[in-house]
């Protein structure tokens, strides 16, 4: 269990790691389509109101492509060994715990009560219908999304450490500017798209 | 087999060969000899570049055998060279 979950790029192929990356990027896109739940940026997850049966999909190629080709530019400087197909699966692969987020909109409960939170205006506080409960349940979500964020990343960085053979301080700080940097790349082009 | 000690346990230097004889007729022959760069590498380098010959130099190959992705196993080789390369 250990080796599926903490290193799976160490021990297993290229071959399995791309088709269960293939496969889970698939299902996270279906389940994201299901509980109305918008990938538009490499770290972001948004519940709307409506989504098209193609938007989930469309929002997690953008970011694999931007993860990858970023990852991919920064392992190239780091070693100049580093292979496409392993930047790549490790793209795939990192996301499919932050697909799991999707579930917290089930019946759009998150998506309703996000809504309510904007909705708030300081003039009417007495409007905001937020119970204790909910707070509660806000905390929990965010505690939970706070945890698949940084497994999300640090699966990423374990993949581009083993792709690259990174040591040292230079490929950390390559890794974090090329993450910041595909998190834009990718914000832009979904927003040229839509 | 007893492990071949590399490292000088006082002063972690790498040490030399002084002494070797033959089994069969006890005869010795004192001297310094260093020890080859291979010697020099843990048992476990050791054992890895003996399976990396073996497997005809395959990485893929080796993979396979070890139940390890290729780029960990390149890596493994490429601290070996770095290490060897440093002697």
């Amino acid at each position: 269990m250990k080796k599926i979950l903490f290193q799976p790029f160490e021990n297993y192929s290229e071959k399995k790691l791309l088709f269960v990356g293939i496969l889970g990027t698939l299902l996270g896109s279906l389940i994201a389509y299901l509980l109305k739940a918008r990938f538009d940026g490499v770290l972001d997850v948004h519940f709307i109101d409506s989504v098209k049966i193609y938007d989930p999909l469309l929002d997690n190629l953008i970011n694999i492509f931007s993860l990858s080709l970023v990852l991919w530019i920064a392992g190239k400087i780091v070693n100049s060994k580093t292979r496409l197909i392993d930047i790549f699966n490790t793209s795939l692969i990192a996301r499919l715990p932050y697909y799991l987020i999707s579930f917290a909109n089930i019946n759009g409960y998150m998506g309703d009560l996000s809504q309510r939170l904007l909705n708030f205006s300081a003039e009417k506080p007495e409007l905001l219908s937020i119970e204790g409960t909910d707070l509660l349940i806000i905390l929990i979500f965010a505690f939970i999304s706070l945890l698949l964020l940084i497994y999300y990343l640090y699966l990423l960085y374990k993949g581009y450490q083993i792709a690259t053979n990174a040591k040292g301080a230079l490929p950390i700080i390559l890794f974090i500017l090329v993450v910041l940097f595909a998190e834009v790349l990718s914000k832009y082009i979904i927003s040229l798209i839509h | 087999m007893a492990q071949l000690p590399i490292k000088c346990p006082s002063c972690q230097n790498t040490l030399e060969v002084s002494e070797l004889s033959c089994a069969h007729c006890e005869t010795k022959i004192s001297g310094t000899y260093g020890l080859p760069a291979l010697m020099q590498l843990s048992i476990e380098d050791q054992e890895f570049i003996l399976e990396f010959v073996l497997t005809g130099g395959s990485l893929k190959k080796m993979a396979t055998q070890l139940g390890k992705s290729y780029p960990t196993v390149r890596n493994k080789l490429d601290d070996i060279i770095e290490e060897l390369n440093s002697k």
